[in-house]
């Protein structure tokens, strides 16, 4: 079939009537695929977001310091803070006697420091939560 | 804090390293080693992504602390390829019968393959079914993951004759 298409159009058809094989194949097998997650670049920030516990409550007080002090937390944002930047959050949360708080509470970003090695960027991202759960604990007053 | 030595062996090389206590595996093995064929899915073991072998059994590197696997000997998707990195027999069988979509389950997939094929080269439909049953391909394609394994099946039965 292509040797009569090629004769009868006078070139050399790659891919009319060709099996043609993936080529993108290789790299997953062998584990080389590159995906979003891999891409590391200088500078990248992680973001952690930590919900309130309670789907109904009012946050009294958030004490941030615990997690700021954490090495490698950069930047600890309470959902107020985000709120000025950031409207959408409040969409649909607009009920009588329910604060918009709970579903965004607090936000920790941290960067991977030159001097530390690869692995730690998601570990050091850790640290925010564990740091801000005993504070949400304590601010946060379920109804 | 406190950092802890372990050794271990992955994809037959010994390492030493100081790490510290709370580093997952997969971490370690995607961060500290640059073993980024092991993927980060649901990260609490559901999906499969982050299979490895450990001592040969298929195990969720997500769900295993890094410290945990001091003096095992771990196998990722990497530690498959043959000696001068082109695929191995189940990677190749994976490849040939394209196995995958978006390839981000199928090291997963090969993972839980290899173990199922390392003392049975002749599985039944249901044996693959169940031996893949822990991956997820959020692709659904399951089907070609399925021939790509009885692909690679008869060809390790051909290679032993």
């Amino acid at each position: 079939m292509n040797t009569v298409m090629n004769e009868h159009l006078g070139k050399n058809l790659h891919y009319v009537a060709h099996k043609r094989r993936v080529r993108e194949d290789k790299r997953f097998v062998t584990g080389k695929g590159k995906y979003v997650q891999d891409v590391n670049l200088p500078f990248t920030k992680h973001a952690a977001v930590l919900p309130s516990p309670y789907p109904r409550a009012r946050i009294l007080s958030i004490d941030t310091a615990a997690a700021e002090a954490l090495d490698g937390v950069q930047m600890v944002l309470t959902g107020e803070q985000m709120a000025v930047d950031c409207n959408p959050i409040r969409l649909g949360l607009k009920l009588p006697e329910i604060n918009w708080y709970p579903l965004a509470v607090g936000m920790a970003l941290q960067i991977r420091s030159k001097a530390q090695a690869g692995g730690r960027l998601r570990d050091t991202f850790l640290n925010p939560i564990t740091g801000l759960m005993p504070a949400v604990k304590k601010g946060i007053r379920p109804w | 804090m406190r950092k802890h030595q372990i050794e271990l062996q992955i994809n037959g090389k010994a390492i030493a390293r100081e790490i510290e206590p709370r580093l997952s595996l997969t971490d370690f093995l995607r961060g500290e080693q640059g073993l980024s064929g092991t993927h980060i899915g649901c990260e609490h073991g559901v999906c499969g992504a982050c299979s490895i072998l450990l001592d040969g059994v298929p195990i969720r590197s997500c769900l295993m602390l890094a410290v945990q696997a001091d003096g095992h000997a771990l196998t990722t998707v990497e530690g498959l390829t043959q000696d001068d990195g082109s695929p191995g027999l189940l990677q190749a069988a994976f490849q040939d019968a394209h196995g995958m979509q978006c390839g981000y389950c199928t090291p997963g997939m090969i993972i839980s393959a290899q173990a199922l094929l390392a003392d049975n080269d002749d599985p039944s439909l249901e044996q693959i079914k169940d031996a893949i049953g822990g991956n997820i391909c959020r692709c659904t394609g399951y089907v070609q993951v399925i021939e790509s394994i009885q692909l690679a099946a008869s060809r390790m039965r051909e290679a032993h004759l």
